[in-house]
């Protein structure tokens, strides 16, 4: 799970991301939320336009109105008394994974939109996937178009059963299951009376019930962006990932293991405290002068070096990944060239389904690759850290697929 | 969240030989200024273009020329003089080619003029549905369009350059909301143009062109005050822009061109 950082005065972040089956109402859900909400102070009001067409709210673009059809991902802001919400619309097109995953890397927990008249369909599947190899493992399911099956209780249950089972597989386990009609707000924001059957919160309350698991507190890490030479000492800048950073603090830079101490913490203006999780900051040291892509931790904690990386690789371009082909692999501040060395244990990402041994990783294939890298690179396993254990795979400059390390 | 966009703005720092970013002296654009100056500890080491299409109040003007002194700013000016010089307005043609020709093209005249590669511009995605699905690295082609529903993927903080675009667009304040601003602007202190101050039962809420900005009723003088205001308004941000009201997907057509 990312940090969630705020700063002085802000309220805490908490970010959704409406995944699930094209066509089976996450646009929906979040426009009947926006509308019930919007009663908020502080909170523009709905158009009046998208009334009964609430995926509107969101789908804001000509074709994505005509075709009734998310095409890319969408940020929408809800300010509460206690914190604020961030809902993460995404397409549930197949050929639009790229932008559920620009939507869903920034989201710190899900909704899975599930139609009860179609069930489980394989983007259903793909998409929790998704989430449990993204690490976001808060997911409320919220079964849409209850409608379809009558408001039926066992016909509930039934759909339940096989999300709680399919995201349990995945190592998921859910933070409720709710019986929804997006269009017409049954269980969104109020409970509907016309399931007395269910007793449990409705879509808004489970939300406000989330509790998320902090990240724990760890040594440092302070991948290094670039170095200011504009005036007086050089100022090595870049944002804390991990722990603090105060002056006369001790570091090794890494790769390389060479011994710094930190002389001076930089601000504008002039702000000599620690830097904590989070904050983007100046340092100047004593030392040899570390370089963008360097991360900086403390003597007694360092992370991994490794020449030979290797991490669960989603492929995304239609060029498959193949067995001895060089992309770029960017972690953190570092880019460094890898060529593939093995693929291992592939995965159909639409039935979950083990693939035969192949020497290549095609779109929408989940594999374990191995690379030889030209240089060093500075990596953590993803559970330990987030922030060095991800990485992103590109091919001229555009991201292919993505990883985390194991 | 200052920080993220600190983060976002040192990215494109180091990633590029050639980045500048565009100033409106609008609240955003001079937040997004500030933020350049403590992103690089006081100074501005990139030049400021400010597209001027003429139009633009007179507070505006002066409020420039006093922060581009004080704040020792390298500003460029960026005028599509053959258009003004046909006499372009919003009252010769509809607001969509006046804003395309005073705006688009004057900018894509400056960067071709100056060779940047990458722009930062201070756009937030809660201003407009069509904003709300920007990218922070956004890349442009040559013929500047952007294709909205053909992104490339951007993952986490890792953004990826792409190597065919013409130039990118960099976006640091996406993630903060217009009150978020207002509670910035006091947090830091940060100069506020006097359009946005109530006089005589009116400010504006959104400032471009004095032609097409409607200033909204409001007794707002100061900046605790506009934030009370929005604190407990349901009116959107940018009611009182004449540009978004002339079509329904007017923004999104002007945007896919290469406006702002």
């Amino acid at each position: 799970m990312s940090p969630l950082v705020t700063g002085a005065g802000e309220k805490p972040l908490l970010r959704i991301a409406m995944v699930g089956h094209v066509d089976h109402g996450k646009s929906t859900l979040i426009g009947r939320i926006r509308h019930e909400m919007s009663a908020l102070p502080g909170t523009a009001a709905v158009d009046a336009s998208v009334a009964g067409n609430w995926a509107f709210v969101t789908d804001q673009l000509q074709e994505e109105r005509e075709r009734e059809m998310t095409i890319d991902t969408t940020q929408t802001f809800l300010d509460t008394p206690v914190c604020r919400l961030v809902f993460i619309d995404v397409p549930g097109h197949q050929e639009l994974i790229q932008n559920m995953l620009s939507g869903a890397t920034r989201a710190d927990a899900a909704v899975l939109v599930l139609a009860g008249d179609e069930g489980v369909q394989v983007q259903t599947r793909r998409h929790a996937l998704l989430l449990a190899m993204l690490g976001i493992r808060t997911v409320i399911v919220a079964v849409n178009k209850m409608d379809t099956l009558g408001r039926r209780e066992d016909a509930f249950r039934a759909l339940e059963q096989t999300a709680v089972d399919e995201l349990r597989a995945l190592g998921i386990e859910t933070s409720g299951v709710i019986p929804v009609v997006a269009r017409d707000g049954d269980n969104v924001v109020h409970r509907s009376e016309a399931m007395p059957w269910y007793d449990g919160p409705s879509v808004m309350e489970a939300i406000g019930e989330l509790e998320l698991a902090v990240a724990p507190v760890d040594a440092l890490r302070f991948p290094v962006q670039g170095v200011l030479r504009h005036d007086g000492p050089a100022t090595i800048v870049g944002r804390v990932l991990s722990g603090s950073v105060a002056e006369g603090d001790a570091l090794t830079v890494c790769p390389g293991g060479a011994a710094v101490t930190v002389r001076a913490i930089r601000r504008f203006p002039e702000d000599h405290a620690p830097a904590q999780t989070g904050e983007s900051v100046g340092l100047v040291l004593d030392g040899p002068e570390p370089s963008r892509g360097d991360v900086l931790a403390p003597a007694g904690d360092l992370p991994q070096v490794t020449r030979t990386p290797a991490g669960r690789v989603f492929w995304l371009a239609e060029t498959p990944l193949a067995l001895g082909e060089e992309v770029a692999l960017r972690c953190a501040t570092q880019v460094v060239p890898v060529r593939v060395e093995a693929i291992a244990d592939r995965l159909d990402s639409a039935t979950l389904d083990p693939l035969p041994p192949g020497e290549a990783l095609a779109a929408m294939q989940l594999g374990t690759v191995a690379f030889a890298a030209e240089r060093a690179v500075v990596v953590e396993t993803f559970d330990r850290m987030a922030g060095l254990g991800r990485f992103v795979l590109e091919r001229k400059g555009t991201a292919a697929g993505f990883g985390i390390v194991g | 969240m200052e920080s993220e966009s600190i983060y976002v703005i040192r990215e494109a720092y180091s990633r590029y030989a050639k980045v500048a970013m565009l100033w409106s002296m609008g609240k955003d654009s001079t937040s997004l200024l500030w933020l350049v100056r403590k992103a690089f500890l006081g100074k501005v080491p990139i030049p400021v273009i400010h597209i001027d299409t003429s139009y633009k109040f007179p507070e505006i003007y002066t409020f420039r020329d006093r922060l581009a002194k004080e704040w020792d700013l390298d500003l460029r000016i960026a005028r599509n003089e053959e258009a003004l010089a046909d006499g372009m307005g919003p009252k010769k043609i509809d607001k969509f080619a006046c804003c395309n020709a005073l705006k688009t093209v004057a900018l894509k005249q400056a960067i071709a003029g100056m060779g940047f590669e990458a722009l930062l511009l201070g756009i937030r995605r809660d201003e407009h549905g069509v904003r709300a699905k920007e990218r922070y690295f956004s890349p442009r082609a040559q013929d500047f369009s952007w294709n909205v529903g053909a992104q490339p993927p951007e993952l986490w903080d890792l953004y990826a350059t792409v190597d065919e675009a013409a130039h990118d667009r960099i976006h640091p304040l996406l993630h903060m909301t217009e009150l978020d601003i207002w509670r910035y602007v006091r947090r830091e202190g940060i100069p506020v143009n006097p359009l946005y101050l109530a006089k005589d039962g009116k400010r504006f809420r959104s400032i471009g062109c004095a032609p097409c900005c409607a200033p909204i009723p409001s007794t707002a003088t100061t900046v605790d005050e506009i934030i009370a205001e929005l604190e407990v308004s349901r009116e959107p941000e940018r009611a009182g822009r004449a540009q978004d009201k002339e079509n329904a997907f007017t923004m999104q057509k002007l945007r896919s061109l290469g406006y702002m």
